[in-house]
């Protein structure tokens, strides 16, 4: 165990450094930036209205209802009792979410870190029961899931990073 | 030529025949699955029984569902590094990696055992939902920049026959692949240029049937009765899977 420890040490320690050498460097390159999220922003579940797929995620299918997650955002409710005429009926939004499973008109889906419940008995207006707290511990967010790359640094005041995103941007000061 | 009848007749029945027909045999479910819904050949989260079963990167979680709105963690198993999908077959579960599947035994639903590692000999890093019927799995080995670099991406076919040996079989190269299912005696492969279909009939030997709505990318299958639920890049397809070699696009849900 401790040579676990040690060595996660001497990862964490050799996989960040500061890129002084390329402060003054304005060319741009392919960078990865943090996704922060406000720990009240990340328990802000609510049904809402149907809204347009963004970014279309993993696909779940109970009865009659089919539910798409959209990354990081929710599920799309989709009533499919008639395939030909299949429309959404309903958002869940739950933050930062991906996975789903329905057993007997409940629902399971992670939220950050924790696991959610949902009494699904009416498939509309999905109630949350229940939450797990820190059943999925956060991966360490504090680099980016790639090696040998450009990263904007960490900013801890703007939240807890939920994720990464790639973008184009001026050399930032970190580099893994 | 009442005899050449026949004989077209006969050939035109054997041949729809291995297609793709029904079989008792292909329900991965569990009796005591009643009341759980279907998911995906890329999910993390799968229930089988009274236990919701999880993976991150490294380990697979166990939860007690005795009490449907309390579920408990009763267990944590480190399997490995990468992890990416989980999928239930009986009493086993079927874990992927970038490098590996793992067999795990739920015989023992709360300490779930690891059986054995099945590693393609031709591809050595990709992304792998895999699925299993009966005595054979199938899994997508896909090779691109996020999965190990490279450029052969195949379906990967397992002997399961000796859970703790699993063989490979046979592979088909496809152009990158992701999540797969199937119905009946019927393969469904979701691939960066639209549906696969595959003939299953010889388990150990897919047949390619065809390519359907070649423009979408497809991530993952949900075969469900007659209609194939599929994730595309931008939202939901749903294909009429009656005749299960033949999906007919039916609507795109956005």
């Amino acid at each position: 165990m401790r040579l676990i420890y040690v060595s996660l040490l001497f990862i964490l320690m050799s996989s960040c450094t500061r890129n002084n050498e390329n402060i003054q460097n304005t060319a741009t390159v392919n960078a990865y930036i943090p996704v922060y999220m406000q720990l009240t922003e990340v328990e802000n579940i609510k049904v809402e209205a149907v809204t347009p797929t963004v970014k279309a995620g993993k696909i779940y299918a109970y009865g009659n209802y089919i539910y798409q997650n959209d990354q990081y955002k929710g599920y799309h409710i989709i009533n499919n009792t008639n395939p030909a005429n299949a429309q959404k009926v309903a958002f869940l939004k739950v933050p930062f979410s991906t996975e789903i499973s329905i057993k007997g008109s409940f629902m399971y889906c992670n939220n950050v870190s924790d696991l959610v419940v949902f009494d699904i008995s009416n498939p509309i207006a999905p109630v949350l029961v229940k939450r797990v707290k820190n059943a999925f511990p956060l991966i360490d967010q504090s680099y980016p899931p790639v090696s040998n790359t450009y990263f904007e640094c960490i900013d801890k005041s703007k939240g807890i990073i939920v994720g990464w995103e790639q973008k184009t941007i001026p050399a930032p000061n970190c580099r893994r | 030529m009442k005899y050449l009848l026949h004989i077209f007749l006969l050939t035109a029945v054997s041949l729809l025949s291995m297609q793709c027909t029904k079989t008792d045999a292909a329900d991965s479910s569990f009796a005591n699955n009643a009341g759980t819904g279907t998911g995906g050949s890329t999910a993390r989260f799968t229930i089988v029984g009274n236990y919701l079963y999880t993976v991150d990167k490294q380990h697979l979680k166990v939860f007690s569902l005795s009490n449907l709105a309390d579920p408990v963690l009763k267990n944590t198993v480190s399997v490995g590094f990468e992890i990416e999908t989980i999928y239930p077959f009986k009493d086993k579960l079927f874990i992927g990696s970038t490098s590996v599947v793992y067999i795990f035994s739920i015989i023992n639903p709360e300490t779930p055992e690891k059986l054995s590692t099945a590693i393609s000999p031709n591809v050595l890093r990709r992304c792998d939902p895999v699925i299993a019927r009966d005595t054979v799995a199938y899994a997508t080995l896909r090779t691109n920049s996020a999965c190990g670099g490279g450029t052969q991406s195949i379906l990967a076919v397992y002997d399961i026959r000796n859970i703790a040996n699993p063989i490979q079989k046979t592979f088909r190269n496809l152009q990158e692949p992701y999540g797969l299912g199937f119905a009946d005696t019927c393969l469904y492969v979701a691939t960066k240029t639209g549906l696969s279909v595959y003939s299953i009939a010889t388990e150990y030997n897919p047949e390619y049937l065809r390519n359907v709505r070649p423009q979408e990318w497809v991530y993952d299958v949900i075969p469900y009765g007659n209609t194939l639920i599929a994730w595309a890049k931008d939202g939901v397809i749903l294909f009429d899977i009656t005749n299960k070699g033949n999906p007919i696009f039916i609507t795109k849900i956005i």
